[in-house]
Order: structure tokens, then sequence, then C-alpha cells
């Protein structure tokens, strides 16, 4: 068997670990019992796999190891933050001191040794936390050197400083599996695609954010790169790439739906208001529906919320000054007892239906 | 070893553009020098 990644090496350990209880269990209720000979045959084999991907991804192989590393991975990502921090007003506590030339070195320097270091640490940190603390701290040191360096020579602000940030954070994501960094990626990278629409339909780029239209082209793309690109390799990318996608999404229409105004259609401020209202509704269900068919949890979940969030603003709408609070709030608590049987029937007719959907691999 | 240093040498390279272009924006913007 081939292990192409640490995603995979752990998920075959996960499946392992589930096959002994079960087991084990069955042994116990007498449903099935193999001959010593048999069971040392899988548990050697079992116990070569796991030791082979302990060698060589650090893998967690107990639930206590597991809880560990999650609790690594919080540490690491406060650490990152810390560290980036300190940084930050180092350069600032002693700025003034060093003379143009100087700073200009030191904020080209950071970014190459923090990258140097990055690839350093990866080469021997097996676990990746290292890596991935240090990657973040590179990240920030690139994104610094280019807004300072703006800055001291008063160089007028452009958008074109966001793909160049959205490639490095992608590099160091797909390279050492940081989807903190794939999300920096995903915000600067659909901020560039945000501004260049808010630029084509004539306003100043920094305004792009008035029209909330200009952040659909940014939810297509991002929803259509898990199509494009294989990502089975990588931890919940895809899942990332689609929830971002939603937001983009489902934000500014929720924004259109109540200020209509902020919209580019030619149409009156009501019609857009409705126009998004019902579009709203519409695809929220669709992606329900989409995500069901295909095992998308994370789609199911965003679906859910925001067809929630529409049904709320609009019951809010229609009835909080004209009915008491008491009703307003059981019509509420109705609906949402009606949405969580709706749930459980539709839960119900998937596990009729062979188990649902099974889960993409890649998330 | 190959992987990290392709890695490096791309990292390397963004940084170097995103510089060079702030640096080459404050050099086409600079005033030219007063000719005496």
């Amino acid at each position: 068997m081939s292990v192409t990644g640490k995603t995979a090496a752990q998920r075959r350990s996960d499946r392992i670990e589930a096959f002994n209880a079960e087991l084990a269990q069955l042994a116990r209720e007498r449903v099935l019992t193999l001959t010593p000979e048999q069971y040392r045959h899988v548990a050697d084999y079992h116990a070569g796999l796991i030791a082979r991907f302990g060698e060589d991804y650090e893998i967690d192989r107990s639930q206590r190891e597991k809880q560990l590393s999650w609790g690594m991975r919080v540490v690491s990502f406060l650490g990152a933050l810390a560290l980036a921090a300190s940084v930050f007003f180092l350069f600032h506590q002693y700025w003034g001191w060093f003379a143009t030339e100087a700073q200009v070195f030191i904020l080209i320097a950071a970014p190459l040794l923090t990258l140097a270091a990055t690839v350093l640490i990866a080469a021997r940190d097996r676990s990746g936390y290292f890596a991935k603390l240090a990657a973040l701290v590179c990240f920030a040191c690139f994104v610094l050197d280019i807004a300072m360096l703006g800055q001291i020579f008063n160089v007028r602000p452009s958008d074109g400083a966001l793909p160049l940030w959205a490639a490095f954070a992608f590099l160091l994501a797909y390279a050492y599996d940081i989807r903190l960094l794939q999300v920096a990626g995903i915000v600067c990278i659909s901020a560039y695609i945000g501004a260049r629409m808010g630029t084509w339909s004539g306003a100043y780029w920094l305004y792009f954010g008035a029209r909330p239209e200009n952040f659909f082209p940014a939810a297509a793309v991002l929803f259509a790169l898990p199509f494009v690109i294989d990502h089975r390799r990588y931890t919940g990318f895809s899942a990332t790439y689609r929830i971002c996608a939603m937001l983009l999404l489902f934000v500014p229409m929720l924004v259109l739906a109540n200020y209509g105004s902020a919209s580019h259609l030619d149409l009156s401020r009501e019609n857009v208001e409705v126009l998004y209202q019902i579009t709203g509704f519409v695809l929220s269900a669709a992606f329900i529906a989409l995500g069901l068919r295909l095992g998308w949890n994370e789609a199911v979940n965003t679906g859910t919320v925001f067809f929630v969030i529409f049904l709320y603003t609009k019951f809010f709408d229609w009835w909080w000054q004209a009915m008491p609070k008491y009703l307003f709030f059981l019509v509420v608590a109705l609906t949402a007892i009606g949405f969580l049987m709706l749930l459980r029937r539709l839960r119900a007719y998937g596990s009729r239906d062979g188990a649902g959907a099974q889960p993409e691999a890649a998330s | 070893m190959k992987r990290h240093l392709l890695i490096l040498a791309i990292g390397a390279a963004l940084i170097a553009i995103g510089n060079l272009a702030v640096l080459a924006n404050v050099a086409y913007n600079a005033p030219a020098s007063p000719k005496r």
C-alpha cells in the first residue's frame, strides 16, 4: 500500500484502531473469533504499518495522542501569533533609529530569513508544528515587508500586492499543509478579484467593498477550484475552499437583501432586496441539497446556517413591529423545531439510502 | 531535499518580485534630480 501523505496515514491508522476495537468486541460477543495465528498475523501487520507511519509522519496513534496534538495545534497557532506580534513591535520600537537603507534591508531580509528557517525546520521536524509556526511568521514578515516598504516611500496604495501575498500564502499552505495560510491566501485573492471587479465597474479599488456583488466572481472561482485541482493529499483544503466560497456568496447576498441600494443592478432598491432574498433562499437550499448528495458536510452546515439567517431576517422584517415579542419568539422557536424535524427526516432518508453519500476523501 | 529547495526558490522569487515591484515604482515615480 502506498501512503501519499500524513492525512492518508492518519486515516489508515484510525481505521486500524477502529477495526481492532470492533474485532475485540466481536470476539467478546462470540460472533467472530480468529485463531491465535490469524490474530497474530493481523496484529503484526498492523503494528508494522503503524510503526512505519509513526517514523515517516509522526501520526497520532491513540485518542490521547490526538487530544495532545489538538493542544499542540492551538499552542503553535498562538505561538505564531505571538512571534509575529513580537517581530512587529520589535521593528516598531526601534524603527525610527534606523536609516532608510537599514530599514529597507531589514524589511527585505526578514521574510527571506524566516523562509529559509521555515524550510530548514520543515526538513528536520516530522510533526510539522514548528514548521507551521515558522511559516506563519514568514508570511507575516512578507506582508509587513511590502506594506511598510510602500509606506516608507509613500507609494500609492495598489491592489498589486494582493495576488503576490496570495501566491506566497498558497505556496507555504500547500508545501506544509497549513489551512490557516490557505485561508490567508483565499482572503488575499478574493480581495484582489473583488478590487479588480470594482475597478472595472469604475470605482477606486479601495472601495470595492461598497458593492457587495464584486465578491461573487471570487466565490465562483473558489467553488470551482477543488474540481480543478485534486486535494486528496491535503487535510480539509477542499472543504475550506467551499466554506469560503459560500461565505463570499451568502454574506454579500445577505447585505444586498437588506440594503438594495448597494447593488450594481439597474433596479429599484426594493426589487434588488426581493431578488436577493429569493436568491438567498433558493441557493442556500440548493447548497444543502448538493451537500447531502455529495457528502459535503461543510456545505450542508453552511447552507443551513444561511437559510436560517435569511428566514429570521425576513421574520424580523415582517413581524417584529406587528407582533408582541412573546409571539415573535414563539414563532422563531416553532420554526427552529420545524427545521429540526425536517433535518431529522432528511437524515433518516439519507441512512435509508445506503448511509447517504460517501464523504469525499479529500475533505 | 529537492522539494525543500524548490519551495525556497519559489518563495524567494516571490519575495524578490514583491520588493522589486515596490522599489521600481519608487524609482519610476521619483522626481528627477535638479539640473545645475
